[in-house]
């Protein structure tokens, strides 16, 4: 079983591989100059510790351009889709976008066990890793529970409490 | 000289160079107690035109017959000064300067009391040497209106065709049957995409067509003489010597492409070749080929030679570009050690690169990629991946080696012939590296293109025409003045050992047959004022004392150590 799941993936490879291509080159992924200033700028890789070779944008974009073995590597789960290198981009890359774009291409082809997914749509709401940090975080001033579900479910939920609160037509203010 | 001495000093601040370190006033008060001085003053700057005129009025109020400006390095302001003194009609000779920033208040920063009382003890000497300075003249030597051109590359011709132009006669020393250099093998010019054939056969054909320019092909040089404005070249030309009389030179010789036998399967596999091997075959092929990996930096940046070759970085985009144009889906990566995109229109240059798909990746000195193959045939290169970590495989069925110029071999013969020198690189070593570009120290022989170091197309024409301007200086003059403060022999004290010829950088000692007061005939050194610089080298080293440097004679030189205050 686990042996053809893997041979599914590899298949899936050839047709991602060409998807993710044309994605490099909408968002312009090969004008990359290696100048690192979106590494430098990065705050996830401020996040995970000391610069680590595979953790960083550029990184990224070498690691497409060079590697197609690394497509399930946690490291692409790292970006946080915040901008900041894409705004410091000289060359015009925009990081930002292909990422977004990229991960959901990746969820579509089955690499999902680095996204986490809100629990009541289904939708994509964060890299799993950066999950775990805000809920180790956020549990001491328990707040956890806001964490899992997208912001639509959020206010699916807050809507209809309040709803129930303005039941029957009588006003929620005595 | 029956009038006394008059000395005159002027003392520079050089803004705060000199003053915020020196106490200028204590220096000027300090001048005024030495022996011959009628005046001393301190200038803001002394090179402006209140300091310059100032000194005007004091030669003219005062009588003033010598004049000391104690201020920064005569490399820069020394003819000014002379110039001035010159206006004022006090002999340009008669002036001396003190260098009180270079060699004071620079390099003495930290202790300004201590840097005065140097200061007083530099003025001092200068003081006690002008009045031992004795008037004199230039000399002038009548220059021949022609040229010989070394090389008939792109620089040899844009220097060539721009001095018979100008009305000069041009010989053209070409060591290959055939004009065009280099530039004939490479097929297209960067950024344009033009085949090189369009820039070089228009510049060809009008040097041939020149009646002005003689142009010898497979021809050797083999021996320089004379100097500037009366050079005796022989050539040799059709196994036929002959003698060239010029008035300047120019080198441009060029340089070579760089072989890399035995790195990365140069020599072993067919398809792995340098880049200007790559071009002379031509673009025929170019659609056919699907994966290329070219490496740049070989045989440059390394131990063995320290430099960048400059362009190679675009002659590698160039061809990349070239290849794309060709057949789009290949794969072009280029495995870089950095890109120097530097140059004109270059920066988009790379960048039409990296929009074609052309993929760069860098490598480290430390772990070169390597060529990996059949027998014969190269297949993939492998490269440590510096930011994955990793080592990648790059398939290839054409490897690419971006090797740069290297100089050509001759160079070396060339130096010792015409005693011009060479840099540890073995390129022809300008005079100086910012301020004279395309000149050397012996006057009348200049240098452009890559004989100087790897030059790209727009610079080596540059290079040509502005070596060509400076050539045609002493040519439209007719005559070069040189400084009088120039070596003379005694005969009678020439001992005839021949050091000074030896050690002249210039080659300006030679021998000279003169009449014993027996009657009798013998050989002594003789010093060619035309050719001498002054540098004092053939003074220092003559065991007999017969030669003399006016302006540092024994006299002088004792008189500024001698009487210490």
């Amino acid at each position: 079983m686990q042996q053809a799941l893997k041979k599914e993936k590899k298949t899936a490879t050839a047709d991602l591989r060409e998807a993710i291509q044309a994605l490099m080159e909408a968002n312009h992924l090969n004008l990359c100059v290696e100048c690192g200033k979106c590494s430098a700028i990065c705050p996830m890789v401020k996040l995970y510790g000391e610069y680590v070779h595979n953790r960083g944008t550029r990184s990224m974009v070498e690691r497409l351009c060079f590697d197609p073995d690394g497509i399930d590597d946690e490291a692409l789960w790292y970006c946080w889709a915040c901008t900041q290198c894409t705004f410091f981009c000289p060359s015009g890359v925009d990081f930002q976008s292909f990422m977004t774009a990229f991960r959901q291409l990746l969820i579509s082809h089955g690499y999902s066990e680095h996204s986490y997914s809100c629990k009541v749509c289904g939708a994509y709401l964060m890299p799993k890793k950066q999950l775990q940090i805000l809920e180790t975080t956020l549990n001491g001033k328990g707040n956890a529970e806001l964490l899992y579900e997208c912001p639509n479910c959020k206010k699916d939920k807050y809507l209809s409490t309040l709803y129930k609160l303005a039941g029957g037509g009588k006003s929620a203010h005595r | 000289m029956s009038d006394p001495v008059k000395v005159g000093v002027f003392v520079c601040h050089c803004g705060t160079n000199i003053g915020g370190i020196v106490n200028v006033p204590e220096v000027v008060e300090y001048a005024k107690t030495l022996p011959c001085v009628e005046w001393a003053e301190g200038n803001l700057y002394t090179c402006s035109e209140d300091g310059l005129s100032s000194i005007r009025n004091r030669i003219k109020e005062l009588h003033l017959n010598r004049v000391v400006v104690a201020s920064c390095t005569p490399r820069t302001h020394e003819t000014l000064f002379r110039k001035n003194c010159e206006r004022a009609g006090l002999n340009k000779y008669l002036f001396e300067f003190v260098n009180l920033r270079e060699h004071c208040s620079w390099v003495h920063m930290e202790k300004p009391a201590e840097a005065t009382l140097k200061a007083k003890d530099l003025v001092r000497m200068g003081v006690a040497k002008v009045s031992l300075l004795q008037p004199r003249e230039d000399l002038a030597t009548d220059v021949l209106r022609s040229a010989m051109v070394l090389g008939g590359g792109v620089t040899g011709l844009s220097a060539a065709l721009s001095l018979a132009n100008q009305g000069y006669r041009v010989d053209i020393v070409e060591k290959e049957e055939e004009l065009g250099g280099l530039l004939r093998f490479v097929n297209k010019v960067f950024p344009t995409h033009r085949p090189s054939s369009v820039l070089l056969n228009p510049l060809i054909e009008s040097v041939l067509e020149h009646q002005n320019i003689d142009v010898h092909l497979g021809t050797e040089l083999t021996e320089v003489k004379g100097f500037v404005g009366n050079f005796k070249a022989t050539i040799k030309e059709n196994d036929e010597s002959r003698e060239l009389n010029v008035g300047t030179i120019i080198v441009a010789v060029g340089a070579q492409s760089h072989k890399p036998t035995g790195a990365f399967g140069y020599g072993r596999f067919e398809n792995v070749m340098t880049q200007l091997d790559f071009e002379r075959l031509g673009t025929d092929q170019h659609a056919d080929i699907n994966h290329v990996v070219m490496i740049n930096c070989v045989g440059a940046r390394n131990e063995e030679r320290s430099y960048c070759g400059r362009f190679c970085c675009i002659v590698a985009l160039k061809n990349a570009i070239l290849l794309k144009e060709a057949n789009p889906r290949a794969q072009v990566t280029i495995v870089q050690r950095d890109v120097m995109a530097v140059g004109k229109l270059y920066e988009d240059y790379y960048r039409r690169a990296l929009e074609m798909g052309v993929k760069f990746v860098r490598y480290d000195r430390a772990r070169p990629p390597h060529v990996v193959g059949t027998d014969r045939e190269a297949e993939n290169v492998r490269v440590f991946h510096v930011l994955m970590g990793k080592e990648i495989e790059l398939r290839a069925d054409l490897v690419l080696l971006t090797t740069p110029l290297v100089p050509a071999e001759d160079n070396q013969t060339l130096s010792q012939m015409m005693k011009i020198p060479l840099g540890t690189d073995g390129f022809f070593l300008e005079a100086h590296q910012k301020l004279r570009p395309v000149e050397f120290p012996a006057d009348g022989i200049f240098v452009a293109g890559c004989a100087r170091y790897p030059a790209e197309i727009p610079d080596c024409i540059g290079q040509g025409l502005a070596a060509a301007a400076k050539a045609a200086i002493p040519m439209a003059r007719g005559q070069v003045v040189s400084d009088a403060f120039v070596s003379e022999v005694e005969p009678s004290l020439c001992s005839a050992c021949g050091r000074c010829i030896e050690v002249c950088p210039f080659g300006a000692v030679n021998w000279a047959e003169v009449r014993t007061s027996s009657g009798g005939k013998k050989n002594v050194a003789r010093i060619n004022p035309a050719e001498c610089k002054g540098c004092g080298l053939c003074t220092a080293s003559c065991l007999s004392g017969a030669i003399r440097l006016p302006g540092f004679t024994d006299e002088q030189i004792f008189a500024m150590i001698g009487n210490q205050s």
